[in-house]
């Protein structure tokens, strides 16, 4: 059960989660906000 | 220093700004946003006839540089210097609209003022040749001691005498005396000296282009009819035609799905990528079409100057409830996104207005809920049955539109006035659109839509996989694994809570992974769909959940449920971006957080009573 | 012989010369930046078909206030 895809999965979630947090607090800061801040649109 | 010029293009709103913009800097643009505030940055590249590289800031459109909004607070800002993010310009490009010299000319001797180098251009030179004025411009170029440069834009008539005025190493400053003081009708008194000599008006009265179409689009009686006839064309155009690239879409995503299953043995990997990455950010992006067609459909209007007549005819409607006209294409825009829809209520002049459209602004429906609505309505309704089904999108976003007055109306009651402010709406010309322009827009808000997809989705989608996932239970049953997985107990957590709305625990996983993007809805769906069974298409998710039961054998998905899931996703504020927008635009956290507690408060007392009050009328 | 009358209250395509305003600072200055100074001929070219806004020309270009605000502006 715990092959070699459960464990690249699982690496591949806790980058992504890792990624998105940091993305999330780096826009907290005030004001700086470069040219990709999120205001995309849908 | 051999660095790179920076060029401001500054101009009254309305003026071909763009136009030139797109004109100089073709595809090397850049939008982004002045820190701070939610003032849309443009900049680009060009290149002048040395073959050198040029920088464009395209300043947003402004009437004068006593500053009366924050987008005109922001041109002024840059062109003073006092910004930090931005470098004061090297140069201005003022253009100017040669039908209006004068009040064109208002904001242009202020610019003057500031002793940079000046480029004037008067663009629009055919529409001024068609009502019978002629410029001398060289008689200009001389008493100002720029170059004035005639053009039209669209047409890129012009550009060689531009690029020439651009390319000059020296380019030289303008021979204009400083005025102190406000003084407006002294401005136009030398204003008028100025172009003393340098205009020739010729005697026409005859009804312009403009006229004819406005005596027909602005009618009392056929005004209204063409509109509500373009926004019914536009829904059944996204029902009807976008079908087909939707099924190449889905097509295309589901022949991936199926060369990665033979890839692969059976593994977590292997559903992270087929039923986590493939089939959330599928799910979504398949909607690609049906945003490009709204995005197409808005911007033509705004393109040909069909929207601020648009804005004319709604005033009314709007004022009542304390919103000016010039909340409409914010609104009407947020019908796409409400992001920069919020961003587009920048050019309102009373704070207040500014902040009760921002608080209803998301109860328009966005885009993203399109996915959602979609696919609920095709849950609700049989295949096939077309017209029912616009029928019923077409009520939410009737819905849409009643609470969005609603809110504004209560809204306008309950903050306090701050004095009268002052609504002024400039109908410019008509013009045909410019395709160019309307599909570079396209092409730009396709590029955030899958950037947005690429990036967040992505990264939702594959959490949100996780969540689902794990932690994995011992049993082979699908059912019970998605039961004691993370997002599963999260469900089954608010059960009782959304049971009263007719909502089962899996619906409730949907629920609240969605409250960071609304789309997400889908996918999750998808994932869990999906994840109970080896196959993988986009149909197979709908059918599985049309087949879904409750504990009692009657359908999970029926029409009570579909209703007040809709229901609720009209109202429910279900989108991290737009809580951003809100918090940059209103500088605080008081009201993103109001507008998630006021909307999603609502959204399930309104979900409740639809349920509830349906069970009276149907099964 | 000239009645001073509010703009709001001119006829259809009529024109007239603008006269004061009673509108307070920064919403006064801003029509006067847009044109609409003492002596400059505006016309009434519609009223919306809800009867508000109205659309004026103006300063060489078309502009739409609301009744409220038209009600403030006078004519010579």
């Amino acid at each position: 059960m715990n092959d070699w895809q459960t464990w690249t999965a699982l690496a591949v979630v806790t980058c992504t989660a890792t990624i998105m947090l940091w993305r999330i607090l780096r826009k907290r800061k005030p004001p700086g906000c470069d040219s990709d801040c999120d205001s995309s649109e849908s | 220093m051999a660095d790179t010029r920076l060029f401001a293009l500054v101009g009254n709103p309305n003026t071909g700004k763009t136009t030139l913009f797109n004109a100089l800097t073709g595809l090397r643009q850049k939008v982004a946003n002045y820190p701070g505030v939610t003032v849309e940055k443009k900049e680009g590249t060009g290149r002048d006839r040395h073959g050198n590289e040029f920088r464009l800031i395209d300043l947003p459109g402004a009437y004068s540089l006593d500053a009366k909004s924050p987008d005109e607070e922001v041109t002024c800002a840059v062109l003073h210097g006092e910004r930090a993010d931005t470098p004061r310009p090297d140069a201005v490009i003022c253009l100017i609209d040669a039908s209006n010299l004068e009040r064109h000319f208002y904001l242009a001797t202020q610019v003057m003022e500031l002793g940079l180098p000046t480029i004037i251009v008067l663009n629009k030179t055919d529409e001024a040749a068609e009502r019978g004025i002629t410029i001398a411009a060289k008689k200009l170029e001389e008493r100002l001691g720029v170059p004035v440069v005639p053009m039209q834009a669209n047409a890129r008539v012009g550009m060689e005498q531009l690029q020439v005025a651009l390319s000059r190493e020296e380019p030289p400053k303008p021979k204009w005396e400083s005025m102190v003081g406000n003084d407006v009708a002294a401005r136009y008194e030398k204003i008028n000296a100025l172009l003393e000599g340098t205009v020739a008006r010729g005697d026409v009265e005859r009804l312009t282009p403009t006229d004819r179409w406005d005596r027909v689009l602005v009618h009392p009686v056929w005004g209204w009819v063409i509109l509500l006839g373009i926004l019914a064309g536009l829904f059944m155009t996204i029902f009807s035609v976008a079908t087909y690239p939707m099924d190449w879409i889905n097509a295309g995503f589901g022949w991936l799905g199926e060369q990665v299953k033979a890839s692969m043995a059976a593994g977590d990997l292997r559903s992270l990528i087929t039923e986590g990455i493939i089939g959330g950010v599928g799910g979504v992006l398949i909607f690609l079409p049906q945003i490009l067609i709204l995005f197409f459909f808005i911007g033509l209007m705004e393109n040909t100057g069909y929207l601020a007549r648009v804005s004319f005819m709604m005033d009314r409607l709007m004022s009542g409830v304390g919103l000016s006209g010039k909340a409409f294409v914010p609104l009407l825009s947020s019908y796409a996104c409400a992001i920069p829809g919020i961003m587009a209520t920048r050019t309102m002049e009373s704070a207040r207005d500014r902040l009760i459209t921002i608080l209803v602004a998301p109860i328009t429906s966005c885009s993203a809920r399109l996915p959602v609505y979609l696919m609920l309505i095709a849950l609700m309704l049989p295949i096939g049955n077309a017209t029912q089904k616009a029928l019923v999108l077409l009520g939410l976003y009737g819905l849409s539109i009643l609470g969005v007055y609603a809110f504004a109306w209560v809204f306008n009651r309950t903050l306090e006035k701050t004095g009268e402010t002052l609504m002024v709406l400039e109908l410019p010309s008509y013009q045909s659109p410019s395709w160019r322009e309307v599909l570079m827009q396209l092409l730009e808000r396709g590029k955030i839509f899958l950037r947005r997809a690429g990036t967040v989705i992505l990264g939702l989608s594959i959490l949100l996989w996780a969540l689902t996932t794990y932690p994995k239970s011992d049993s082979e049953n699908a059912s019970e694994q998605l039961a004691h997985s993370a997002a599963g107990r999260m469900g089954k957590a608010i059960e009782p809570v959304i049971a009263p709305l007719g909502y089962d625990w899996k619906m409730g996983v949907g629920l609240v992974a969605s409250f960071a993007a609304r789309e997400v809805f889908v996918s999750t769906m998808s994932i869990i769909y999906l994840g109970e069974d080896a196959t993988g298409e986009g149909n197979t998710v709908r059918e599985k959940m049309a087949k879904e039961k409750r504990a009692d054998g009657t359908p999970a998905y029926n029409v009570r449920t579909c209703l007040s899931l809709l229901v609720f996703y009209v109202f429910a504020m279900q989108c991290l971006s737009t809580v951003a927008v809100t918090r940059r635009e209103t500088n605080s956290w008081r009201w993103p957080i109001f507008q998630v507690v006021y909307l999603t408060g609502f959204a399930y007392i309104a979900a409740l009573a639809t349920y509830q009050i349906s069970g009276f009328f149907l099964t | 012989m000239n009645d001073k009358k509010a703009i709001g209250q001119l006829g259809v395509g009529e024109t007239a010369d603008l006269g004061e305003m009673s509108l307070n600072g920064s919403a006064g200055e801003r029509l006067r930046e847009m044109g609409l100074l003492p002596g400059a001929p505006i016309r009434l070219v519609r009223r919306a078909p809800l009867g508000c806004p109205l659309e004026f020309e103006v300063a060489g270009a078309r502009l739409a206030i609301r009744g409220r605000d038209a009600a403030r502006i006078f004519t010579q």
